[in-house]
């Protein structure tokens, strides 16, 4: 009797029962427990073979996609291996973009730009470098917004494009990069080139779709499409980590002007700004008349800060302090605006930020109290 | 040069620091192996030339002297020193209060060590 029921379970452990399990009656559970059955008994490439086909079967199941993601990574693991162990014996220019390819799959992008350039110093004439490079940029761009991972990807893939011009994947990001930023006009020009390539492909339809659904560029406008990206993008995000969630509804009047006047009246502090996202100057307190100045001075440090912190891939700008032999001026960046503190070098530093603290304590307080 | 850089890299939060004029020439690198010399340099100068021409709109042609950017995953901190900048990268928690006494004292011994080097230069000239 024991030996009768530790069979039938160990039966329904099997690849064989899970196999027709799978035929009889398709199931996400199924799916994921012939998955786990395949990738521990067989190999990787079984697995992946299943998991393709379960999710041709649930295409929306999310849980699938990622067992998918799982396994290709283990594949591209071990691919990396093999690369790496040829590539010590006879190099070739594709050996060095597929390893890129494969690192940028495995979210090691400096890995990725590290071989990948190496592949364009041996190889100057061979695109597939290029490409991997460029796409480097463009899944960072994607993760980031930032400008300067989008001007390099198109730098790259267009190098890559001029070398070989009847490569479909190379033209296709480059597409996808221009109707991801919204450069319609380019976006159209590589459309067509793709087109005239896969005639009648779906991918290509989708992304003409798309461009036909966005709004009009001016003709002939020499727009920094990656940098408007940036802002725009900056702007969505700037409730992320490492601000002060006032949700941008600081409104002027008599609170505000008081509160930023006991900020003012600090010792050694001359002014006391809030600028909008646009640089717009919504309060003030201090000593500076000529607030216009003020105003493009405080917008421009504030988005000097916020771009570059971007850029030099340390998160959100929260703030900063900037010191001359006189001066100092304290920047905080607050949600949707930026609050600027300046003041003479006699200006306690941590007096003024216990008050720029009380400040945004306040601002929430009533805000959560209206 | 490098080696003050790496002693101060040594400080714990530090990622890594540089030294590079102020139009983002690199003169001396000691970054941890996730940060690119030639972006880094070219980044931070992007970032100083921008501050910097809004700050002297405020402080009257003065020159920066000391920069410290907060960020969500990281701070970077500016330190004069005459005609070029060192620059740290840290991370988000570092200590700075503690840590800035370290890296006013390389800024220091970088200074001394350049306008040393310049004398020298130019007794070997006469």
């Amino acid at each position: 009797m024991l030996r009768f029921l530790r069979n039938l379970f160990r039966r329904k452990d099997t690849v064989e029962y899970l196999r027709d399990a799978w035929r009889a009656k398709p199931s996400t559970a199924v799916a994921e427990r012939l998955y786990r059955r395949l990738l521990g008994t067989c190999s990787p490439g079984a697995a992946l073979a299943f998991i393709r086909e379960a999710v041709c079967t649930f295409p929306h199941t999310q849980r699938l996609k990622e067992l998918q993601h799982q396994v290709l990574r283990i594949r591209s693991s071990e691919e990396i291996r093999s690369l790496r162990a040829a590539l010590a014996v006879s190099p070739r220019p594709e050996m060095y973009a597929r390893l890129g390819e494969l690192y940028r799959y495995l979210g090691h992008f400096e890995e990725a730009l590290e071989i990948a350039r190496e592949g364009t110093r041996r190889y100057p004439e061979s695109s597939g470098n290029y490409l991997a490079i460029g796409l480097v940029h463009y899944s960072r761009f994607l993760k980031t917004s930032s400008a300067h991972d989008g001007h390099q990807a198109e730098a790259y893939l267009r190098k890559a494009y001029a070398l070989d011009h009847n490569n479909f994947k190379t033209l296709y990001y480059l597409a996808c990069l221009y109707v991801h930023v919204g450069a319609k006009l380019m976006a159209a020009q590589c459309i067509e080139h793709l087109s005239a390539l896969m005639p009648g492909d779906s991918r290509v339809a989708d992304l003409a779709q798309r461009v036909r659904s966005q709004a009009d560029t001016p003709p002939g406008a020499a727009v920094d499409y990656f940098r408007l990206h940036e802002t725009r993008a900056m702007d969505a995000g700037s409730g992320a980590t490492g601000r002060a969630g006032l949700g941008g509804r600081l409104k002027p009047g008599k609170v505000l002007d008081a509160r930023l006047a006991a900020i003012a009246s600090l010792q050694g502090v001359r002014g006391v700004y809030v600028l909008d996202q646009h640089g717009k100057m919504i309060a003030g307190a201090g000593h500076e008349d000529d607030t216009a100045r003020v105003e493009t001075a405080v917008h421009g440090m504030l988005e000097g800060a916020r771009i570059n912190a971007r850029r030099m891939s340390i998160g959100n700008f929260s703030r900063a302090a900037l010191l001359s032999k006189d001066w100092q001026v304290f920047l905080y960046e607050l949600e949707s605006c930026g609050l600027a503190v300046l003041g003479k070098r006699t200006a306690r530093q941590d007096l003024v930020q216990r008050k720029v603290t009380e400040f945004i304590e306040e601002c929430l307080c009533e805000e959560q109290g209206a | 040069m490098k080696r003050i850089l790496e002693e101060l890299n040594r400080t714990a939060g530090i990622r890594g620091s540089m030294v590079m004029t102020q139009d983002g020439i690199m003169v001396a690198a000691a970054l941890g192996p996730d940060l690119e010399e030639d972006v880094v340099a070219a980044l931070a100068s992007a970032l100083l030339t921008t501050v910097k021409r809004s700050f002297n709109q405020i402080a009257a042609g003065e020159s920066l002297s000391e920069l410290v950017l907060t960020a969500s995953d990281g701070k970077m901190v500016f330190v004069d020193l005459g005609n070029a900048y060192l620059v740290v990268v840290a991370k988000r928690d570092l200590a700075l209060a503690a840590t800035m006494v370290e890296i006013q004292s390389a800024a220091h011994r970088i200074k001394n060590r350049r306008a040393s080097t310049v004398q020298r230069q130019t007794v070997a000239a006469r």
